[in-house]
């Protein structure tokens, strides 16, 4: 099972890791990137099963690396959890729009994030 | 990493093979030589290197700082993680407490975000409402410590937050507390007092740090002011609660000096000079039989209204209706030199106020109607009288009783007044004097006077 960690802030996508930790022990692989363009790359590549994918990124935002892995791809299995900024704006209309399972806001919570994660892959 | 151990390895010239701790071949052959070498950071090992012995030392020599490396970032990585959590359940705490406005709630939410926070088997709040009041535990969770426990006391009385580490032996620990064997708490302070305290206990003796007695802290800070606000909140929505009641018998204005001099527990009984006014239908009885019960209504209900805004005009206290007549008191609760004056104004106002009405009553082709009025001033018991369950604001005694009876001598239309009214009113020339007479229940006759329309 893999995990994609989008952001492209190193010390957020460095939290999310240390967050997730505890699942490399379960078996859990985590891969991250820094970008959209990189991301959408790694989706097609390896096929993660979970994707915390940051809305607001240089290169391709999140909401248009959503509607690539869903609608242009077709790897609807693939779930996507998208990150917003906590006081920023969030379009849950275009979030619906382009197929993404869930928004969390940041910071985020540690606890509710492992929770989601868990509760995706089934562990 | 792997492109720079087989480089590593080229170099060397030698058969390499790298096998994870359980004996996984990661990296080259299983046949690469008889000598495993362990790779070790801080005496775990991780994996195992085999092969020519010079080469695989120097692999193992990589490897080793490359771990040692990854370890490190990892523990730094998990010290931020520790602390972004602890912002975060801050702020969320500050968010939530934001939003509660009942002390017991406010006081949920703090000791969930404080297990979350701090390690604990028990965790509990106390809380008081006046420095020596009784202590009370706000929000549910296994509390560690009673009202009566000598810690507590020893913490509201200094002030500080304290950690205790070994409780038992302590010397604070009461027999009932032994099972707890960490300790760690922290004072509830407004800007003007102590008025709680927090506190998280551990069974398992958990120790706990500086670290743990700063972020307590914090929690206590956000805790205190929060109860605060929740009880200024209720206690202004209690007010508003009360002047709305209180409205229903008094003038609005004096509804406010009440509520606003600390509530209606003032209103205990007292002896005090009033004015006491009855008002009452003529031939109600009769009317009432000859007409269907909803219009009966609906007359009483227009008659009251009339004349409960005249009586709060002129500064009366609406004590009750009792069927078709009205009980109303002046110079109380606040007492008035002008009582008698208001009084009269009053029940002089009635009657326009009535006839008003019934111009109104006849147009819309329903009976009109009369009444009659009786005042009386003199000593009586004024206060909050009644159970536990029902109280209500009204005035007792002699003064009371002589009201009642002059209301039965006034005809339709008619104001009677006793002696002691016309005395407090002497400027006034409007009183008729209509002689002695014998009033129900009352050895002596009595002068009454009628006033002049």
């Amino acid at each position: 099972m893999k995990i994609l960690i989008v952001d492209d802030e190193p010390h957020l996508r460095m939290l999310i890791q240390q967050t997730l930790e505890d699942l490399e022990d379960e078996g859990v692989e985590l891969l991250t990137a820094t970008n959209g363009e990189e991301a959408l790359e790694t989706i097609r590549t390896e096929e993660p099963n979970l994707v915390f994918l940051d809305v607001m990124m240089p290169k391709k935002n999140g909401f248009d690396v959503c509607d690539a892995v869903k609608n242009e791809l077709g790897l609807t299995h693939v779930h996507i959890v998208l990150l917003t900024a906590k006081g920023q704006e969030f379009d849950r209309l275009r979030g619906q729009e382009v197929g993404a399972n869930l928004y969390m806001t940041k910071p985020f919570d540690p606890d509710a994030l492992l929770a989601k994660a868990r509760e995706v892959l089934g562990l | 990493m792997l492109p720079v151990v087989q480089a590593l390895v080229e170099a060397l010239g030698g058969n390499i093979a790298i096998e994870d701790a359980g004996g996984k071949l990661l990296f080259g052959e299983a046949t690469a030589g008889p000598s495993r070498f362990p790779v070790s950071v801080e005496d775990e090992v991780l994996g195992w290197v085999s092969g020519s012995a010079e080469a695989a030392a120097s692999i193992v020599s990589l490897l080793g700082h490359l771990a040692a490396k990854e370890l490190e970032r990892r523990a730094l990585a998990g010290e931020v993680l520790h602390l972004y959590r602890e912002v975060h359940l801050i702020g969320q705490l500050s968010e939530e407490l934001a939003a509660v406005l009942d002390a017991a709630d406010v006081g949920q939410a703090a000791l969930e975000q404080a297990l979350r926070l701090i390690p604990g088997t028990h965790a509990g709040i106390l809380f008081r409402e006046d420095l020596d009041g009784p202590l009370r535990p706000l929000g549910t969770h296994d509390a560690p410590l009673a009202p009566e426990s000598r810690f507590v006391a020893s913490v509201l009385e200094r002030g500080v937050a304290e950690i205790v580490n070994d409780y038992p032996a302590d010397g604070r620990a009461l027999a009932e507390e032994s099972s707890l064997r960490s300790l760690i708490s922290a004072p509830l302070l407004t800007k003007q007092r102590t008025i709680g305290l927090i506190t998280l206990a551990d069974t398992g003796g958990a120790p706990y740090s500086a670290a743990h007695l700063k972020l307590l802290n914090t929690i206590a800070m956000q805790t205190a002011a929060a109860i605060e606000n929740a009880i200024a909140s209720q206690q202004l929505l209690h007010r508003e609660v009360e002047r709305q009641a209180l409205k229903l018998y008094l003038p609005p204005q004096v509804a406010d000096l009440i509520v606003s001099s600390g509530g209606t527990s003032q209103l205990a009984g007292v002896l005090q000079p009033i004015t006491v006014l009855y008002a009452d239908i003529r031939g109600f009885t009769t009317m009432s039989e000859e007409m269907e019960a909803r219009d009966i209504v609906q007359l009483l209900n227009e008659f009251f209204t009339a004349m409960s805004g005249v009586i709060f005009q002129c500064n009366g206290t609406l004590d009750k209706f009792i069927g078709d007549c009205i009980m109303a008191l002046f110079g109380a609760p606040v007492p008035s030199e002008r009582a008698a004056q208001d009084a009269l104004d009053a029940a002089m106002g009635m009657q326009q106020a009535l006839m008003v009405l019934n111009q109104s009553r006849i147009e819309r082709n329903l009976r009109p109607f009369q009444i009659g009025i009786g005042l009386h001033c003199g000593l009586a018991v004024v206060g909050n009288i009644g159970s536990a369950d029902r109280v209500q604001y009204t005035a007792i005694g002699d003064t009371v009783n002589v009201a009642a009876r002059l209301v039965n001598k006034a005809a339709g239309g008619q104001i009677i007044v006793s002696e002691a009214i016309r005395e407090s009113l002497p400027d006034f020339a409007g009183f008729d004097a209509l002689g002695e007479v014998d009033l129900k229940g009352r050895a002596s006759k009595m002068n009454i006077y009628s006033v002049r329309d």
